[in-house]
């Protein structure tokens, strides 16, 4: 960033924050399980591309990185929808914490993500842009990888993430355990490290294993079995998915665009450089 | 009692001392500390009541203001409860409903401790769980929206709340919460006013309602600072002034006493002990004082206490002086007769309970009288300390010594025998000896006689003769030609007739005149005749046989007692005399008598006279003035002065230089008693003399033993080889005369001759020729 285009930022800044309080319109809506789950949806232009914008681990649409960019594509006349998906919470409004009983899988959440794809399909958007936000990027990457809408034009995985088991001694056996208990159908809880939680994941083992089947390699597989452009925007200082992981993604074919200095919520300024690059992105697929 | 008297009597009683009125004012000051201490106390008591009221009061409200809160709090912790995620979660799949309620909300931060049971129920008003907590409804919820109830001591809180369905108006289920209230009433709120443990519900006579439930809560106000706590630090706060009091009033006590009271008491102390002067000068009072003023009193004090005890030393040293000079003889230090008769009356009242031995010395100087007049009162002196001095190397250490008169001494021996008394008194004697007078110009050597007496612890009767023992052994040394100490023995008691009796003594002393012994040569002559008025001269011839007449006549003393009605020989007056060393005012006396005799015209014509001159006399410088007297009859009668050999011996330088001068005046010049004393022949060459006089004794034995006979006419040829007239004594009967005769001697005396007469009878019959 350089010290030009500071009060130009800021300027975007003050538009976007505008925006996206003047527009956003929270809704609700009755998923097919009866599950009621709601949304931060803001009708754009017509005839721009709709852009779904989905959050990461067990946050909401409400997560910082996720209004960023929210507000950012709703200033530009994109049709923005933000849905929360629910974690089989009805109206889920707040991240779920690790020591919460899980009960959702890793199916559960696809299907609501393509539930709320036909939602926009349905209202007449036939150029939809899945922007997801780590696993929220791994979400939208797992759901075009296997039949997605016909009306999903682009993926951009922002701070793309896999399902990250934490090193801990006597994983493979704990991993054994909950096959066999799943195979066994045995549904009560026990406790799992998963992405940010340690060993405090309480969750049936169905559940756990749902999650853990997205690792670093099950995703670069998965890459190659995307029928959808996809565009990856990686944070320059991410502690957690660094240089090797974005190797591996280009070797597997993904254009990367790194934001250098960026953590992995791009904080702060950076987040302007995230935008920058998301409108690279839009424009490079001539969604803009 | 009078007024007046009440007065007098508070006037005559004695003051309190100063630290009565230091402690007065200490208990006054703390009586006033005390008396306000009560005052502040009641005060702060009615204090504390009205702040009690105005607390009471306070908590009322604040219980009122907790119990409002406190519901408020319930209500929105319900809700909030209520519209939280993972209720909603439990309400749509209660698969695990049992465990999040069990586990999962006591983990959360959703469960506060006042709360004591939540329970879900489905939209039906069925608890999810087969089994509710605590008292919660199992079968009817929604119940009452509130719910309060008392049971055990214990106010239960049970409160629902309709769980939102979303996007629907219908709720999705319920939640009903179990709370006690009071514990929750304590958690949720911070009393100032109200003690909270103190909050109960009594047993309600009414049903309990949360509009009323302040009212029915019974409590107690908060012990603040406006109360008892404040009354509890007044009191403590009165509590430490009350021992900062009693700390400053045992300082200020002690400062007082130490800076006032004591000071005071020191010197009142030293004013009594300078007011009854019974003892010395307290060291605490040379102490400076702390105070300016007391310190003046006590330095001006001090001051005056210095100056009485410089007047006291001053009088004590003078008084020491007085009873130096009235008990110390001024010439030779020694004490004198005063503190000897002091000392020996003093002793002889110790000796009534302690007997112990004593011995008396008594010392004197011989021959001291002629020495003074010799050379003079100055040297007469230096002999008398010279002597002092000798005797004092004599004595041991303690031995006091006295001067009793003139050239007489005397030392008290005590505890001391016969023998180690002898012993002294001859260190004594030895010392006198040796000691170097002629340093003071006197050529002749200085002797002294000394007298001891002893008295034994066992016969204390002999003490108070002791003196007169002391005196007659001294007498008896001085009668003796070898010097040395004389101790009394009875026998010498014989002998001091003339000594004790008092009548011969004064008949004595009247004769040859107590007065002056010393002055002018008239003076003394004068006397002499004024005293001699019972002396009476007898002369004895000196018969030159070849004349057949006397060739002069020997004057002898004698004294008229006119008490005892006798006539006193010279045996009986000269021991009285030589006592008191009157010889030379018997010389002077017998001078007088003579040439009263001579001038009388009674004095056989063509003869003479001889006057014995005793040793003293000799040896007197004035001795040609002293004969003056005779000179006028030099031209007519033949005067001869006799002298002892002894005299002559003991003191030839001065002897010779007198009798020599007297020789040239005309006097001749008679060796008395030659063959009685030392019989030098040495000597007799040299002798100023124109006349030797054998003695009796010599007489006698020429009579009776041939072997003396021939040393006798020996002597007597020497004699009369060196040119001396000879004259023998003794001449009793006519063959001792033709015996002497033969010898070729012609001048005789005895009794042959003639006895000693009167003048009025010289030259009555019964003279021989």
């Amino acid at each position: 960033m350089t010290q030009r285009s500071i009060p130009r930022l800021l300027l975007a800044a003050a538009i976007l924050l505008f925006g996206a309080v003047a527009r956003s319109a929270p809704i609700e809506e009755t998923l097919p399980g009866g599950i009621v789950a709601n949304a931060d949806f803001r009708p754009g232009e017509p005839g721009r591309p709709a852009v779904l914008v989905l959050h990461g681990f067990m946050t909401t649409h409400r997560f910082g990185t996720v209004q960023t960019l929210v507000g950012d594509l709703a200033a530009k006349g994109y049709t923005v929808l933000a849905p929360t998906l629910s974690l089989d919470i009805p109206d889920r409004e707040e991240t779920l914490p690790c020591d919460a009983i899980h009960t959702h899988r890793f199916g559960d959440d696809l299907a609501e993500l393509d539930w709320w794809v036909d939602w926009l399909a349905d209202r007449g958007h036939a150029s939809i842009v899945l922007v997801g936000h780590s696993t929220g990027s791994l979400h939208e990457l797992a759901y075009v990888a296997n039949q997605p809408h016909p009306a999903v034009k682009l993926v951009v995985g922002t701070s793309l993430a896999y399902i990250e088991q934490l090193p801990a001694p006597g994983i493979e056996a704990k991993h054994r355990r909950a096959r066999e208990k799943r195979a066994a159908d045995d549904r009560s809880l026990d406790n799992y490290s998963l992405v940010f939680c340690r060993d405090n994941f309480r969750a049936p083992a169905s559940v756990y294993l749902s999650y853990v089947r997205w690792d670093r390699e099950h995703l670069l597989d998965q890459l190659s079995e995307t029928r959808v452009p996809l565009e990856v925007i990686m944070a320059g200082n991410d502690q957690r998915f660094g240089q090797d992981w974005r190797d591996a993604l280009a070797d597997h074919g993904a254009s990367i665009h790194v934001v250098e200095g960026a953590n992995h919520f791009f904080d702060d300024m950076y987040e302007f450089e995230l935008l920058d690059t998301l409108d690279r992105c839009l424009a490079k697929h001539g969604l803009d | 009692m009078a007024w007046t008297e009440f007065l007098k009597t508070r006037r005559d009683r004695r003051p309190p001392p100063a630290h009565t009125y230091i402690a007065l004012y200490i208990a006054a000051g703390v009586i006033l500390f005390t008396v306000i201490a009560m005052v502040m106390l009641e005060r702060m008591h009615e204090v504390r009541e009205l702040v009690a009221r105005e607390h009471q009061q306070a908590a009322r409200q604040e219980v009122q203001r907790a119990v409002d809160h406190s519901l408020r709090e319930i209500r929105d912790y319900g809700r909030e409860l209520a519209d939280w995620n993972e209720v909603r979660q439990q309400l749509a799949d209660p698969s695990y409903y049992v465990y999040w309620r069990e586990q999962r909300l006591q983990a959360s931060k959703k469960f506060p401790a006042w709360v004591e049971a939540i329970e879900l129920y489905d939209a039906n008003g069925n608890p999810l769980a087969a089994s509710t907590q605590r008292d919660l409804p199992v079968d009817h919820v929604p119940m009452e929206p509130e719910f309060l109830r008392h049971a055990d001591d214990r106010l239960e809180l049970l409160i629902a709340f309709a769980v939102e369905r979303p996007g629907t108006a219908s709720p999705q289920g319920y939640l009903a919460l179990q709370v006690e209230f009071i514990d929750a009433l304590r958690a949720l709120n911070r009393f100032a006013s109200t003690r909270p443990d103190s909050i109960h519900l009594p047993v309600p006579d009414r049903p309990v309602t949360t509009g009323r439930l302040a009212d029915q809560l019974a409590y107690e106000p908060m012990p603040g600072l406006q109360g008892d706590r404040l009354e509890r630090v007044m009191l403590h706060t009165l509590l430490e002034l009350g021992a900062l009091l009693a700390v400053l009033v045992a300082v200020f006590f002690w400062g007082m006493r130490r800076l006032f009271s004591q000071p005071l008491v020191r010197l009142a102390h030293q004013i009594e002990v300078l007011r009854s002067g019974t003892e010395g000068p307290d060291a605490r009072g040379c102490q400076p004082l702390p105070v300016r003023e007391l310190e003046t009193v006590r330095s001006s004090l001090m001051d005056y206490q210095h100056r009485l005890d410089r007047i006291h030393a001053d009088l004590d040293r003078k008084n020491r002086e007085l009873w130096s000079m009235a008990h110390r003889d001024p010439l030779t230090e020694a004490f004198n007769r005063r503190a000897f008769d002091e000392d020996w009356g003093e002793l002889q009242r110790l000796m009534r309970n302690q007997r112990i031995d004593v011995s008396l010395l008594l010392f004197d100087c011989d021959f001291f009288k002629a020495i003074n007049d010799s050379y003079g009162h100055e040297v007469g002196d230096q002999v008398i300390r010279a002597m002092a001095m000798a005797i004092r190397e004599g004595l041991r250490r303690g031995d006091r010594l006295y001067r009793l008169g003139g050239d007489e001494f005397a030392t008290i021996l005590l505890n001391t025998d016969r023998a180690l008394a002898e012993k002294v008194a001859q260190r004594c004697q030895e010392c006198i000896n040796a000691h170097p007078f002629a340093e003071l110009g006197i050529r002749e050597p200085v002797r002294s006689s000394i007298g001891v007496a002893s008295s034994r612890a066992d016969a204390p009767a002999d003490l108070a003769a002791l003196p007169r023992q002391a005196d007659l052994a001294m007498y008896e040394a001085k009668r003796t030609r070898h010097k040395r100490p004389v101790h009394y023995h009875p026998g010498m008691d014989d002998d001091s007739g003339g000594l004790t009796s008092t009548c011969v003594v004064n008949a004595v002393l009247e004769a040859v005149g107590a007065g002056p012994g010393m002055g002018d040569m008239p003076v003394r002559q004068e006397a002499a005749r004024r005293y001699g008025r019972g002396l009476r001269m007898h002369y004895q011839p000196v018969t030159d046989t070849r004349l057949g007449r006397p060739a002069y006549y020997e004057a002898l003393a004698r004294i008229h007692c006119d008490a005892c009605a006798q006539l006193l020989r010279p045996g009986d007056f000269m021991p009285v005399l030589r006592r008191r060393d009157m010889e030379m005012e018997l010389d002077d006396a017998v001078i007088a008598a003579v040439a009263d005799d001579l001038a009388s015209g009674g004095f056989p014509a063509d003869t003479g006279v001889s006057v014995n001159l005793c040793a003293a006399s000799v040896m007197r410088p004035d001795l040609v003035d002293c004969l003056d007297p005779l000179h006028p009859f030099l031209e007519h009668f033949r005067i001869v002065l006799e002298v002892t050999e002894t005299t002559l011996v003991t003191h030839m330088q001065t002897a010779s230089a007198n009798l020599q001068a007297l020789r040239k005046k005309g006097f001749l010049v008679a060796l008395d008693d030659f063959g009685n004393g030392y019989s030098s022949l040495g000597y007799l060459a040299n002798m100023p003399v124109d006349l030797v006089k054998f003695d009796l004794s010599m007489t006698r034995a020429f009579e009776h033993d041939p072997q003396s006979r021939i040393i006798i006419r020996g002597a007597l040829g020497m004699v009369r080889e060196a040119g001396y007239e000879v004259v023998f004594e003794g001449i009793e009967t006519q063959a001792t005369q033709r015996h002497i005769a033969e010898l070729g001697v012609y001048r005789m005396q005895g009794f042959r001759f003639g006895h000693p007469r009167p003048l009025e009878q010289l030259g009555d019959t019964g003279e021989r020729t």
